[in-house]
């Protein structure tokens, strides 16, 4: 009966909240940001919206993939802060070490959050919610609390190049999300991915490595971390290890908005990718309104409920 | 003479079982030993005790609240962020000429509905509690934030003082409250219906619903309890600090959750108690002591509890499935 059940989920997920709402709400509150401001789609504001939330996008298209294999990922934020101080740290002596370092150090972090996750069968909020402060104090103790100065300029600067008029992380997403869209759709570990997550029992008797799927879901949580502390160094131009608080339920957001569901098995990283656009919208449209940038967690919150909300009546 | 010795006898083989049985003892008895031996006897002074409490009472009031929604199989993530929006409200209104009455009033109120909400949110929208409380911390944060522009308040009439700062007997206010919610917990958790409520939804929610229980007002009045809990601890720290704080650290939630693991609680719901939690916030507490009188570096602690968590549920689970 429970898997009747998701698979009926699957089938809904992917045929309703996929195909065609997603579109329209976007497009909706694309014509809501120009009808408040004629400044929206002013090309100065449309850059400032993917530069200001390119860390985001990045890490929610890892909550993609860790949402899809049944589980959360709540200490990416942590990661992503940890990755700005060993850059920081690292990128005066070298660079190419500095983000092999930081990326290795990531990838690491998520290999021991899925090995712990399969070993300990404890709650994966509960895991991350532990290692989310493991790896803030790791880089509390190596900035000593304070922002770490040393990001070479020519590499500050990245955030904001672009070529040929677009933001160059901009095309960095359209490639990271590509290749996710990939991996999920077209690789045999993507699709055990979504098998591991709709039903572990299922995929276990199939013969899936349910742990090893787990593990490599982390890991690709992790790396996506890495990529976006990367991008996050270049944005804020120093190592902050008390930066990139509360990132993780932005990504969680997005994802959600795109359609993922916290029961596994469902969630397509293209969606995700409408859903992290959707919130960058809202939260640039409360910007251009003059609203309060307090305000912001609070339509985050919101945004949340009413995704899951709308979902959850839809289906019932 | 043979009475007394078979008294001694029967003391001597349960001690140990006793001990085997409740690794918390072990944990906090190993601590005492090494806390006063580390610190040359300093660590059992009156007062260093009495500070530490004093200390943790807000996360031990938190703690208890938490114990409920963890025993119903949940989780409340949004209790550090709605201790900074009570906080807020709280030194608002007393700043603004509303007297003492009224604020703590409403700041008692804004954590039942918030926990309200949440129960909500989980119960009619099927939201995981994890979720739905992550995203009430999100609002919560932003609304206390919101009120001031993320500025504290400063300037508390001296009446609001009292629950941070005062003593009866000696003891601290703050450690008395923690005590009080602490009692009442442990009262409505084992000795009333709706405690025996919460072990049934948490121990198995089909069987608690076939069985007649109104599986969603058990749920709800959990996260009522959970948000009133994190409002009085407000009321605590807001006083001990004489100022309303938009930014309450944030791992004072984790700190609450992990009082409860430690205190034996589990994960899957319907097994723990309160009594196991305020020993868990104790041991927290005591081992925080431990790393400063050992002049530990204050940016690995945080860690360190995070550590606390993940070897403690670790040990829980094993010992579920050797049981």
């Amino acid at each position: 009966m429970f898997q009747n059940r998701t698979q009926i989920k699957n089938k809904v997920g992917s045929n309703f909240s996929g195909n065609i709402v997603l579109p329209l709400v976007f497009i909706a509150v694309m014509l809501i940001g120009a009808l408040i401001s004629p400044l929206f789609f002013s090309v100065q504001n449309l850059r400032n919206i993917i530069i200001g939330s390119a860390t985001f996008g990045i890490l929610a298209s890892g909550m993609t993939v860790i949402l899809i294999a049944g589980e959360i990922d709540l200490s990416v934020g942590s990661q992503v802060a940890l990755t700005s101080v060993v850059m920081a740290t690292l990128a005066p002596r070298s660079l190419t070490l500095a983000i092999f370092v930081s990326v290795l150090v990531t990838v690491s972090i998520g290999i021991v959050n899925g090995v712990l996750l399969t070993k300990t069968k404890m709650p994966s909020f509960v895991l991350t919610l532990s290692t989310m402060g493991i790896v803030r104090s790791i880089a509390l103790v190596i900035g000593d609390g304070q922002p770490v100065y040393g990001v070479p300029r020519s590499y500050a600067s990245l955030a904001n190049a672009s070529v040929g008029g677009i933001p160059l992380v901009a095309l960095a997403l359209v490639v990271i999300y590509l290749l996710t869209w990939f991996f999920l759709k077209y690789t045999t570990l993507g699709r055990s991915i979504y098998s591991v997550g709709s039903n572990a029992e299922a995929a276990r008797l199939t013969g899936i490595n349910v742990n090893r799927i787990k593990v490599a879901a982390y890991a690709i949580s992790g790396f996506m971390a890495g990529l976006a502390g990367l991008y996050y160094t270049s944005y804020v131009t120093l190592g902050l290890p008390d930066g990139a608080v509360d990132y993780e339920t932005e990504a969680i957001t997005a994802a959600i908005i795109g359609g993922a569901s916290f029961f596994g098995g469902e969630g397509q990283v293209t969606n995700t990718l409408l859903g992290f656009l959707i919130v960058a919208i809202v939260k640039n449209i409360l910007n251009l309104m003059g609203v309060s940038p307090f305000v912001q967690p609070v339509a985050i919150g919101l945004l949340i409920i009413v995704a899951v909300g709308v979902r959850t009546m839809r289906k019932s | 003479m043979n009475n007394s010795s078979d008294v001694r006898e029967s003391i001597k083989s349960k001690v140990p079982s006793v001990l085997a049985t409740n690794p918390r003892l072990v944990m906090f008895l190993v601590l005492v030993v090494v806390s006063t031996v580390l610190s040359r006897g300093v660590f059992l002074s009156p007062s260093n005790i009495h500070n530490m409490l004093r200390q943790y009472s807000t996360i031990g009031i938190m703690a208890v609240g938490q114990t409920v929604v963890i025993l119903l199989a949940g989780v409340d993530l949004s209790q550090g962020s709605m201790m900074a929006l009570v906080s807020m409200v709280v030194a608002y209104l007393n700043v603004n000429g509303f007297g003492i009455v009224l604020p703590l009033v409403v700041g008692l109120l804004v954590g039942a509905l918030g926990g309200l909400f949440s129960g909500t949110i989980i119960t009619k929208g099927k939201v995981p509690p994890f979720i739905a409380t992550l995203a009430m911390a999100s609002i919560c944060r932003g609304l206390a934030t919101l009120i001031t522009q993320s500025r504290p308040i400063y300037g508390l009439s001296k009446e609001l003082l009292v629950f941070g700062r005062d003593t009866i007997g000696g003891i601290g206010i703050q450690v008395i409250i923690w005590a009080s919610v602490g009692l009442l917990g442990i009262f409505m958790i084992t000795r009333t219906v709706y405690g025996r409520g919460v072990y049934a939804v948490g121990g198995n929610e089909k069987s608690a619903h076939l069985s007649g229980i109104n599986v969603q007002k058990v749920k709800l009045l959990g996260y009522a309890f959970s948000g009133i809990c994190a409002a009085i601890a407000a009321i605590v720290i807001t006083s001990r600090m004489d100022m309303g704080g938009p930014y309450v650290n944030a791992n004072d939630n984790v700190q609450s959750i992990a009082s409860v693991v430690i205190g034996g609680t589990s994960f899957a719901g319907g097994r723990g108690s309160v009594s196991g939690t305020i020993l868990g916030t104790v041991i927290i507490a005591m081992i925080n002591n431990l790393m400063n009188l050992m002049l530990i570096n204050p940016y690995i602690q945080q860690g360190i509890i995070g550590a606390i968590i993940v070897v403690t549920v670790t040990l829980n689970q094993r010992k579920a499935r050797t049981e």
